[in-house]
């Protein structure tokens, strides 16, 4: 697969970033292009593209030097597509000519004050000649078109397939003893022998059209992932394919080798951490504080110099132990040039009895969990931390809610 | 890549297509194929399936109940006790407002089925663990 060195024309406006990907907003009517040399030597194209429109109502048509390519509805947020280029164009050996038309555009009332005229978001675009490639992006977007038209009728058989799957990466951790707050035990008795069965590249393959279909692969392993002997292979097939991996990490497993496999592949690592003093993290988790901010600052270099696809998440769970530390990791986290800090809940497990003394304080899992006025008192902090420092929140305890419009804010 | 999904209004350019979803949309979009078992969603709890089961569990009877109440604008029984999900607290906290932090909790069980649990299940699985790990000690060391 070779990243296309294309030329942006008319209808494209500045390069920006998500925290997702690397992007230029297009208009309704936009042009690039492309290399003659590429164009000759390649069948596909694949692109990245974000619509806004959530029941893929946009639309978008494709045009090489005249010549209809394709035409197809846009998935909400940023999904992977692929086109076939077919015969070069009769443009003699000059770059061909690639025109994207879009039926709609982002409604201006959600994009107050920006006077542009915006279509939907281009990410990177890549030549390939792999038609197993192509025909799997196809099925990736109908499947979804299906999926998408299943739940709106509220059907409960489906024919489709999900477009988020879950996987088990690694059953084993390295924190011993476990997180305070992790139910360690109980899930070890429920995965019972399946702790020593394999995941690796080949089940995730094995998975079908449940592995086909997916955008996102999202590792929920009740162990630490980066120790899976397999962990780089894993990475190459999401970013073979064209998914986005989200990898929970603890942070104590950042070697040469995990930093080489992660950086520059597609994929969100969620760093828990819960703690920015090495005080607060002996009493959540142990002693080996010191090595943690240094790994992330290689890590930050690393994803950077290989195009910053890799996106830092830093997770935060609110407890009575950390909420201290609030404001030191948000400053931690414009350290190490985190894309985000993720504000996640502390599990509600109704009447727990964990209780654990680590690093001199008593952790009483019942008595950590805030109240909810506890709760919205840290999101007013951060709301005012994430302004101080420049770094963005995201709110895991808004799960389920709308995405927020710029219309519908205050 | 043509077909053209019904959702509708399509031809509304101002309309993002947020209106006409279910009260959450995990169970059609996501699945978790886990050591530990299927779960419908990320908040999910307890799991619908064994592992191996995975094929059978995406259109189970379990998961088609929860995707039937979600679809009529109601969490299932499976997904009120599902005390993780953000979802279901906003929904208890909204149901028991003013009746203080406690409404968030999960009904309690009695103490015979307390006891009938950890002799059943945690005793016996605590007993397997620790063979297991003896047993992987052996055979590692």
């Amino acid at each position: 697969m070779t990243a296309a060195p294309v030329e942006y024309r008319e209808g494209f406006f500045s390069p920006e970033d998500d925290r997702t990907l690397p992007f230029r907003w297009m208009s309704k009517r936009a042009v690039l292009a492309l290399p003659a040399e590429e164009l000759r030597g390649h069948e596909y194209l694949s692109l990245w593209i974000f619509s806004d429109f959530a029941n893929f109502s946009q639309r978008i048509s494709l045009a090489l030097d005249g010549r209809p390519l394709d035409e197809f509805p846009l998935m909400f947020g940023w999904a992977s597509y692929s086109v076939r280029l077919g015969t070069p164009g009769t443009n003699g050996n000059g770059p061909g000519e690639l025109v994207f038309s879009l039926n709609k555009v982002y409604p201006a009332k959600y994009h107050p004050g920006d006077g542009r005229e915006l279509g939907a978001r281009l990410g990177p675009l890549a030549f390939h000649d792999d038609e197993v490639k192509h025909k799997d992006a196809k099925f990736f977007l109908d499947n979804a078109i299906l999926n998408d038209r299943e739940m709106r009728q509220g059907k409960t058989h489906l024919a489709s397939y999900p477009t988020n799957v879950g996987i088990d990466i690694w059953g084993r951790c390295n924190i011993k003893p476990h997180c305070v707050y992790c139910t360690w035990d109980a899930m070890k008795i429920l995965e019972g022998d399946n702790v020593e069965c394999v995941v690796d590249d080949k089940t995730l393959e094995s998975y079908g059209p449940f592995f086909k279909s997916a955008r996102q692969l999202v590792n929920c392993s009740i162990g630490e992932p980066l120790l899976s002997p397999r962990f780089q292979e894993i990475l190459d097939l999401c970013q073979r394919h064209g998914k986005t991996a989200e990898i929970s990490t603890n942070g104590q497993a950042f070697t040469r080798r995990t930093i080489q496999a992660l950086a520059g592949k597609p994929v969100r690592l969620y760093v828990s951490l819960d703690a920015a003093t090495k005080e607060t993290y002996a009493k959540i988790r142990n002693d080996n504080w010191d090595e943690i901010v240094p790994n992330l600052m290689l890590l930050n270099e690393e994803r950077k110099k290989a195009g910053s696809v890799l996106k830092i998440y830093m997770v935060f769970i609110p407890m009575k132990v950390n909420r201290g530390d609030l404001e030191a990791y948000f400053r931690l986290c414009r350290e190490i040039e985190a894309d985000s800090l993720v504000l996640r809940p502390l599990l509600n497990l109704g009447d727990p009895k964990i209780e654990v003394d680590r690093g001199g304080y008593h952790f009483n899992y019942k008595n950590e969990m805030l109240s909810w006025e506890e709760v919205q008192e840290i999101f007013r902090l951060s709301d005012l931390y994430a302004k101080k420092y420049g770094v963005f929140v995201y709110n895991q305890f808004d799960f389920g809610l709308q995405p927020k419009h710029a219309a519908e804010a205050p | 890549m043509n077909e053209t999904p019904t959702a509708s209004p399509l031809d509304d350019p101002e309309d993002l297509g947020f209106s006409g979803l279910p009260l959450c949309r995990e169970p059609w979009e996501s699945f978790y194929i886990l050591r530990r078992g299927i779960l419908p969603c990320c908040h999910g709890n307890p799991i619908i399936a064994p592992m191996t089961d995975w094929e059978a569990a995406w259109n189970g009877p379990q998961i088609q109940e929860i995707r039937d109440c979600l679809s009529r604008g109601k969490l299932s029984s499976y997904c009120l006790v599902s005390l993780g999900c953000p979802i279901v607290q906003r929904f208890l906290r909204e149901k028991n407002k003013g009746k203080g932090d406690e409404a968030v909790a999960p009904p309690r069980r009695s103490p015979v089925v307390l006891a009938i649990n950890r002799l059943l299940f945690r005793i016996p699985g605590k007993i397997h663990h620790a063979l297991r790990d003896r047993r992987n000690r052996r055979k590692y060391s």
